[in-house]
């Protein structure tokens, strides 16, 4: 295992796309950790303590918005970048998120490999690529 | 009986004629029309009082490929001053049609020709009909010889499988308790393969039958065909392992996102895959690209390029009609697969084509309507 991999929490309902994403940070000497609902995200998030999270704006129990509300309002999560992945085209809505404290708001438009790229270059430390 | 018949009142004659919904007309020696009845309205489209005076040549005939001068003809040469035969009729609105004209000379009494009498039927009906079974038939030929081809190929891909089957039993019979565990092991694996073909064969015998006669739904649901292909691409990856084919995605957007049934969807990409696969050679590489057209109605562009052998020229429509396999080199990828393909696409207003690379290889390409 790469030493520098980072933890990065998946949140996203989505099976297949959890799965994309997490074989392609695993790819990239990453160790991806995956969450299926805003519940659960906010759940693995407390007990691992993750590097980087990227969440869904549709989840099915809690928004986006509150997962990513209730994150900020945790003392020990606020730190941590989160990078919301929209199924709009471009930046609508983004303000409500950058707001609450999103690291980035990309849309699900952007190729995989650029949404990883963008997402990763918010992981403070030296170690990021 | 020797009594003879009732006298029948002269009027009836006219009135005879008058009331036949037969339509009847009778010109002078020059065919110039002295009489009509009424159903020529009917018929033609002219009332009768129209048309006396005109040439019925020049109303009703006068159209390419009629025999000219009919009434010249009767007279000179048939026996019995009558012509019996199908024409071209113009009506009054100008659109022809097909009649069945009898054409009989009218005699007097010491024998010359006073005029001619002409009795017509439409027959446009009777002859959509007969052009509608000359369709029919036609079909059911195409039918029955693609049906012919289809059991010709179906008994290949049959026989394929059955005969391992039948030869790895047999030797596994034989050898009875001398087979080794490795090798029981291996037989009963190769028969259960075969087998496994033989099941999936059928199923797409009976998912084809079941799309030819409308008996399977579809679903319309919003479908992230990234999720999909992701999904079909990591299930297929056993077989490119076994075959050493490398099955890549390539960098795609997080979100296509189309309106379809996911398990149909699912099926089209299954197809394409383990036919590119099943083509490739060892150490080969087949690739997904998805992407969005930017055309005025956006579309998702789905590309599976594989490194086989091609499609021979000429075939590459061919390979998505039913029952049909272009590449007939053993590997059995039965034609079913790429016709399924083809109506699950059409089904969501979506194109299917094939095309080989220049530097050698296929790609399918697969257009679906973006939903939004």
């Amino acid at each position: 295992m790469n030493p520098t991999g980072k933890v990065i929490l998946v949140i996203d309902d989505d099976d297949s796309i959890r799965s994309l994403l997490s074989t392609h940070l695993r790819q990239s000497g990453h160790r991806p950790e995956t969450a299926a609902s805003g519940g659960e995200g906010l759940a693995k998030a407390r007990k691992l303590k993750p590097d980087l999270i990227l969440l869904d704006v549709a989840l099915p129990d809690i928004s986006g918005l509150e997962t990513l509300q209730m994150l900020k309002a945790d003392r020990d999560l606020s730190a941590i970048p989160v990078v919301i992945l929209s199924c709009y085209p471009l930046h609508q809505g983004s303000s409500v998120f950058l707001e609450a404290g999103a690291a980035d708001f990309l849309t699900k438009r952007a190729k995989l490999t650029e949404v990883i790229s963008r997402s990763l270059s918010f992981i403070p430390g030296p170690n990021n690529d | 009986m020797t009594e003879t018949p009732p006298s029948i009142p002269p009027a009836w004659f006219e009135l005879a004629i008058r009331s036949s919904r037969e339509t009847v007309i009778f010109t002078d020696t020059e065919r110039a029309i002295i009489y009509a009845n009424p159903a020529v309205f009917d018929s033609h489209g002219y009332l009768p009082e129209e048309l006396l005076g005109h040439s019925s040549r020049e109303i009703f005939g006068d159209i390419p490929g009629n025999p000219t001068d009919l009434a010249q003809r009767i007279t000179r040469e048939a026996v019995g001053g009558v012509w019996k035969g199908q024409v071209y009729n113009r009506r009054k609105d100008g659109s022809v049609f097909p009649v069945r004209l009898v054409l009989s000379a009218i005699y007097g009494k010491t024998g010359e020709v006073l005029g001619y009498a002409g009795i017509s039927t439409d027959i446009s009906e009777e002859e959509q009909r007969r052009e509608e079974t000359a369709e029919f038939m036609k079909q059911l030929e195409e039918g029955n010889r693609f049906k012919t081809e289809f059991i010709s190929t179906l008994s290949h891909e049959i026989r394929t499988p059955l005969t391992s089957i039948r030869a790895f039993a047999s030797i596994l019979l034989k050898m009875g308790d001398k087979a080794d565990e490795e090798t029981r092991k291996d037989f009963i694996g190769q028969i259960h393969a075969a087998a496994e073909r033989l099941t999936a064969l059928l199923n797409r015998m009976l998912d084809m039958t079941r799309m030819e006669t409308g008996k399977i739904t579809f679903k319309d649901e919003t479908v992230n065909l990234t999720g999909l292909a992701w999904e079909a691409i990591t299930d297929m990856q056993g077989l490119a392992l076994e075959t050493e084919v490398s099955l890549r995605l390539l960098d795609p957007p997080l979100e296509l996102l189309v309106l379809g049934d996911p398990i149909r969807l699912r099926e089209v990409f299954s197809n394409l895959l383990s036919n590119a696969i099943k083509y490739s050679p060892r150490g080969g590489e087949v690739t997904v690209g998805l992407s969005r057209e930017k055309t005025p109605e956006p579309r998702v562009r789905i590309e599976i390029r594989d490194q086989g052998p091609g499609i021979p020229e000429g075939d590459e429509k061919k390979i998505f009609e039913s029952f049909r396999q272009a590449v007939a080199d053993g590997k059995n990828g039965f034609g079913i697969g790429l016709a399924i393909c083809r109506r699950i696409v059409e089904h969501y207003w979506g194109l299917i084509s094939s095309s080989n690379l220049p530097g050698g290889g296929t790609c399918f390409t697969v257009t679906l309507p973006l939903s939004r």
